[in-house]
């Protein structure tokens, strides 16, 4: 029969000063002790270490380990909580079972108590918290385990636990705080390329939509039986659809149209600050490679694929477009070419679109990102109802640290 | 081989002699040393060089030279006709940068034996270019000069670029900037109307791919950035593990073991004004990729 361990807690909090960890650690080598556990923190001059530690190689009895321990605090003025527990006590770890969830916004209060009251509903087990982001913007990760998530009567692990997804998103819309939940494993996973759906992210829907009246005017003047379509809800297609009706036109007018389109603030800093902590950018676009390639000359993406408008020897538009023709439903096997180019797998890559674009995408993608989705029941990882799509680096597991840096070069 | 028939041309995917190549311009001395490191460790080589019926390279002399340098035996190749109207041949203008007036670049001219006129605007400098083949052009602002050089100095269209290397070398050491610009540049009005009063745009005597299918048959190597040959039609992405043309075997075995290897490979083809790999195309590409 297999002897029970002998697991020892032991919290510390106090001011901070060189060698406590290395004071506390050497006693419990003295004592045979082997640590399972650490999380240590030091904040504004204040130092915190967790410890679970355990003792079932040590002789000593655990009154003798917990006094030894317990004498540091003189030595230290650190104040000591300890504990004794038997491993089948204890939960054991299990990184399938856990996930990081991001919340960003602008600050308000309630937001911790009553994502926490969610997770308590469910009995899911907040492992980990830490703010990223303090001040007027709100930036918080928390590390969760689901291994005792209450289920009901009805559901799956795996139905209760994407019913609690959906009601975390409508949660923090409620809030206007953006939310990301990832599995942990995925999010440690090494990104390689950040992939924007170039309509629904990067560009302003009001110059969009102003493009998209140009085209249809003109298109409209172009051929005057042409009824275009009245879709709004995809613009690209739109812009696809009028293609036939732009025969005539010398391209550079046609290009003249696209200085209307504009960036959404801060989307190439974004774009600037990720290649330069070494991801890839890909844009895909149903639009025309006359905007794309604007953008592509200001950001140096990696890869951008859009349509192409055939023109003739003369420059004028013929009303065909290069084929294969892009459109939102092809973009993800534009997406399996790049994957397959870069010799990564699709967990390595992180998507941002609205809601509808993410959708074709393929399922195992390492991070989906729905910016400004129309609702909130879109697949989609993470939910992001910021107007300013540069915080989407919060959202990426960067160290705060390593963020900062990254934020007080860019422009 | 393995071949890729586009709307306008042939693109013939085979493997050639290393040797066989000919060159037809130098290559940029610090590129081409950071290619053979890089190619020292690479394993694969993405895209295959461009080359005409006569093995003359038309797109990847950087490639070939390093291929040379490290004493390839083969190398994979897209051979296209080169006289189709789909192969443009353009040239690169040099842009000078933080200069004050012409006066350096005049006195650089003027010491290696060159003959400076005024003419009175752009189109008169294209029409005087045209008669004199080997002629090169100044341009500052609105401000255009013709510049030809004594026929001991300049014969050909190779020995044309050689004095202008040399004239750029005089500029580099006076701390001025050199960029290549694309020659039709000069006809699009946004770039004029951006030229500042510090820079000077020298036009480069006109190519035709005659004289550089004659200049690399006779070994003759115009300076680096002198040709631009755009292709309507290229494939990317072939990916050929580099190391196979090393090996000591037949010219027929390596080939059709190239030629299998493309067979195993799916192709994607994209219109052009895509991006790939940070690069804007403006031709057809056919993307290999491997078949999942």
């Amino acid at each position: 029969m297999s002897q029970r361990k002998k697991i020892v807690s032991l919290s510390t909090i106090g001011l901070d000063s060189p060698g406590l960890v290395s004071k506390i650690t050497t006693k419990i080598f003295e004592m045979k002790g082997n640590i399972t556990d650490v999380e240590e923190n030091c904040r504004r001059g204040l130092f915190s270490i967790f410890l679970a530690v355990d003792f079932s190689a040590s002789k000593r009895s655990v009154d003798e380990i917990t006094r030894s321990l317990k004498a540091i605090e003189m030595e230290t003025g650190l104040k000591f909580i300890l504990g004794t527990f038997d491993e089948h006590g204890m939960t054991p770890v299990s990184e399938d079972e856990n996930y990081v969830v991001t919340i960003l916004g602008l600050d308000r209060p309630g937001i911790i108590a009553r994502v926490s009251t969610l997770f308590h509903k469910y009995h899911i087990n907040i492992e980990n918290c830490r703010m990223i982001a303090r001040g007027k913007f709100f930036s918080m990760e928390m590390a969760i385990n689901i291994c005792k998530m209450m289920t009901g009567p009805y559901l799956s692990h795996d139905e209760a636990m994407e019913k609690m997804k959906a009601e975390l998103k409508d949660l923090c819309a409620e809030m206007n705080q953006s939310v990301v939940i990832q599995k942990e494993d995925t999010f440690k996973r090494l990104k390689k390329i950040v992939v924007f759906d170039v309509e629904s992210t990067l560009v302003q829907d009001s110059s969009l939509r102003d493009f998209v009246e140009k085209i249809r005017e003109v298109s409209k003047l172009m051929d005057s039986e042409a009824k275009p379509k009245d879709d709004r809800k995809d613009e690209a297609q739109v812009l696809i659809d009028n293609a036939p009706k732009l025969k005539g036109m010398p391209i550079r007018d046609f290009e003249k149209f696209s200085e209307t389109l504009a960036l959404n603030p801060g989307a190439l800093e974004l774009i600037q600050i990720l290649k330069s902590m070494g991801f890839k950018i890909a844009l895909l676009s149903a639009g025309f490679d006359c905007f794309m390639k604007k953008i592509f000359e200001v950001s140096g993406a990696d890869y951008a694929f859009s349509n192409t408008l055939k023109v003739d020897e003369n420059g004028i538009i013929t009303g065909e477009l290069e084929e294969p023709i892009l459109t939102s439903a092809t973009k993800n096997e534009i997406l399996e070419l790049i994957i397959g180019m870069e010799n990564i797998s699709p967990d390595q890559v992180i998507a941002v679109g609205d809601g509808s674009a993410l959708s074709r995408l393929p399922k195992d993608m390492g991070l989906t990102i729905a910016f400004r989705p129309g609702d909130t029941t879109t697949r989609a990882d993470g939910i992001f109802s910021g107007d300013q799509i540069i915080n989407i680096l919060y959202c990426l597991g960067i160290p705060k640290t390593e963020l900062d840096k990254h934020l007080k070069r860019s422009p | 081989m393995f071949c890729i028939q586009t709307e306008t041309l042939k693109l013939r995917l085979q493997v050639i002699r290393v040797d066989s190549l000919l060159e037809h311009e130098g290559v940029i001395p610090h590129v081409a040393d950071k290619l053979i490191l890089e190619f020292k460790n690479w394993a694969i080589l993405e895209n295959p060089v461009i080359v005409d019926e006569n093995n003359i390279v038309l797109d990847g002399n950087h490639r070939t030279y390093v291929f040379k340098k490290l004493r390839f035996r083969y190398i994979p190749v897209c051979k296209i006709d080169y006289f189709s109207k789909s192969v443009s041949l353009r040239y690169w203008f040099r842009m000078v940068g933080g200069i004050r007036g012409l006066g350096p670049l005049m006195q650089i001219v003027e010491e290696m034996g060159g003959n400076l006129r005024k003419v009175s605007n752009k189109e008169s400098l294209v029409k005087r270019m045209e008669e004199n083949r080997f002629a090169c052009g100044i341009q500052q602002g609105d401000s255009y000069t013709l510049v030809r050089f004594h026929e001991e100095v300049v014969n050909d269209a190779v020995g044309a670029y050689e004095v202008l290397e040399k004239i750029q070398d005089k500029l580099i050491q006076k701390d001025l900037r050199i960029s290549y610009i694309p020659c039709q540049s000069i006809h699009d009005s946004d770039f004029c109307n951006g030229l500042k009063d510090s820079e000077i745009v020298i036009w480069t005597p006109q190519i035709a791919k005659e004289m550089v299918v004659d200049a690399a048959k006779r070994k003759r190597i115009f300076a680096p950035k002198t040709t631009r040959h755009l292709i309507a039609a290229r494939p990317l992405n072939v990916n050929a593990p580099i190391h196979w043309f090393k090996e000591d075997v037949s010219l027929e075995e390596i080939d059709a073991r190239f030629s299998r290897f493309l067979q195993e490979k799916e192709i994607r083809r994209f219109g052009p004004g895509q991006v790939i790999d940070g690069r804007y195309y403006e031709e057809e590409l056919f993307v290999f990729y491997e078949r999942r």
